[in-house]
């Protein structure tokens, strides 16, 4: 009788073991989905906060069609003119060769200025367990100038016309809201224009992204200049601006002090300063168009 | 006791095994979603979608990432998962249902209600969605369609874009079965 009481006792406890074991599905299955870093997605939704470079470049096989716009009136203008009395424009492609590299090409009307740039993606941003807190993504470009414009005099010899902006930048998106970056930057300027002045320069930028709504966000950026060109007055460029995503399209509206649209020359020669006066601020409108080559076929 | 007390015991025991080996899993479920408009269509899949099926409570539960869905434009997918289905603060979604009147023993193909909760976008939601359930020797395979609205669940559509996302969207799912192993 002993033997079989033990005999119940083991099945029992057999028993109970797969009973207990048992667990809610749903459970079950979030063990099951893998738990892996996610890269952040739109730390910055363009590639510019306002006028500088952000972390962000395109997917591959991306081409960007941008056109920048600005407006501004002359200072005690008495003129007719309708809307505004100036107006300047940068006309760029950009293009994703992978996803961590792009490079770009451009060229401004009011200051003839060519530029080109390369921007690749040292570090991604990425959520979740053992991500990466924050992105950083280098930038190097060049500008030359190919007329006078305001008090920047085109060098005779040419290779004096080229400028260069190297720049780290390095941002985190804090919340699905809120995201900043921070940009070392270092301008070398070939000009020897002003030569009490140093031809390179060192600044800092500081840029933020505030998602207002599922497409709207404000931004602004300012860059802190701290040996800034003596020879004319000169100004750290600032922006404030609104962001607005529409499918393929991106458009940023701004109020800038910046006359140019390149890095160097906006950075190291900015001769304005932000305020409502005419002649000062300038109302910029830009324009991107997001082309894919990368039509993925299922 | 003696011998019936007996039988009870081990059928109880089976009961509790069986529980156990009719566990099947999908790790590797497709979910489509279509929206069609004469301004634009838009469609991506999802192929990394998890389900497991009870085949004696006749209970199913799925669940996927947000993430995981590939759109043929890059920055489709980056407006999706930034701007309407906000997938950093809702990054999966979720179903648990049952299959009422499931079949088991049943080979071949039938055509069952599933019902359940569906948790997407920060919102539970009861859904019916009929399925066709194949049985072969064992291997299980549902698949079905259905429509969701976008309303109900509270994904925000600016008004510019009304006219290129659809109001209802259509779902297409198939998941294949094996037996379920613990990890």
């Amino acid at each position: 009788m002993k033997k079989n009481k033990a005999i119940y006792l083991l099945l029992m406890l057999i028993c109970a073991i797969p009973v207990t074991n048992s667990q809610d599905l749903i459970d079950l299955l979030d063990k099951e989905v893998p738990d892996d870093p996610q890269y952040t997605l739109a730390t910055f939704k363009a590639s510019r906060i306002t006028f500088g470079q952000s972390v962000e470049t395109r997917k591959a096989r991306i081409l960007e069609i941008n056109v920048i716009t600005k407006f501004w009136n002359t200072p005690n203008s008495q003129s007719q003119s309708f809307g505004a009395d100036r107006v300047s424009a940068r006309f760029g492609l950009e293009y994703a060769f992978t996803d961590r590299f792009t490079a770009g090409v451009g060229v401004a009307t009011f200051d003839g200025t060519f530029n080109g740039f390369g921007k690749y993606r040292i570090i991604r941003q990425k959520e979740g367990n053992k991500g990466t807190p924050f992105g950083i993504t280098f930038v190097q470009s060049a500008s030359y100038l190919t007329r006078s414009f305001n008090r920047l005099v085109l060098p005779e010899n040419s290779s004096e016309r080229f400028s260069f902006a190297s720049q780290l930048l390095i941002a985190r998106k804090f919340t699905p809201n809120f995201s900043l970056q921070l940009a070392p930057t270092y301008v070398h300027r070939r000009s020897q224009q002003f030569p009490e002045d140093d031809n390179d320069h060192f600044a800092l930028g500081i840029g933020a992204r505030y998602k207002l709504g599922g497409h709207v966000s404000i931004a602004s950026e300012y860059y802190y200049v701290a040996n800034p060109i003596n020879g004319v007055n000169t100004f750290g460029p600032f922006a404030l601006g609104v962001n607005w995503e529409v499918s393929d399209l991106i458009l940023q509206f701004t109020l800038t002090n910046t006359l140019s649209f390149d890095e160097a020359t906006v950075i190291s020669f900015s001769p304005k300063n932000f305020n409502f006066n005419n002649g000062n601020l300038h109302i910029g409108v830009s324009a991107t168009y997001v082309l894919h080559f990368n039509k993925k076929n299922k | 006791m003696s011998k019936i007390t007996t039988l009870f015991f081990v059928f109880i025991c089976f009961l509790g095994y069986a529980q156990e080996e009719t566990r099947i899993i999908a790790r590797q479920g497709q979910v489509s979603f279509f929206s069609y408009t004469s301004v634009e269509n838009i469609e991506a899949t999802n192929n990394q979608v998890y389900s497991v099926i009870d085949l004696s409570e006749k209970e199913i539960a799925v669940s996927m990432l947000m993430r995981a869905f590939v759109f043929k434009k890059a920055l489709m997918e980056e407006h999706f998962n930034e701007s309407y289905v906000e997938s950093d603060i809702y990054p999966k979604l979720q179903f648990e249902g049952k299959i009422p009147d499931f079949d088991t023993s049943l080979e071949g193909s039938q055509t069952k209600v599933v019902k359940g909760d569906m948790t997407f976008h920060g919102i539970t939601k009861d859904v019916a969605i009929k399925t066709q359930i194949e049985n072969t020797a064992g291997n299980y395979v549902l698949t079905g369609n259905f429509e969701v609205g976008i309303v109900d669940y509270d994904i925000k559509v600016p008004g510019l874009l009304a006219p290129n996302i659809a109001k209802i969207i259509k779902i297409e799912f198939r998941f294949e079965y094996e037996p379920y192993e613990e990890k």
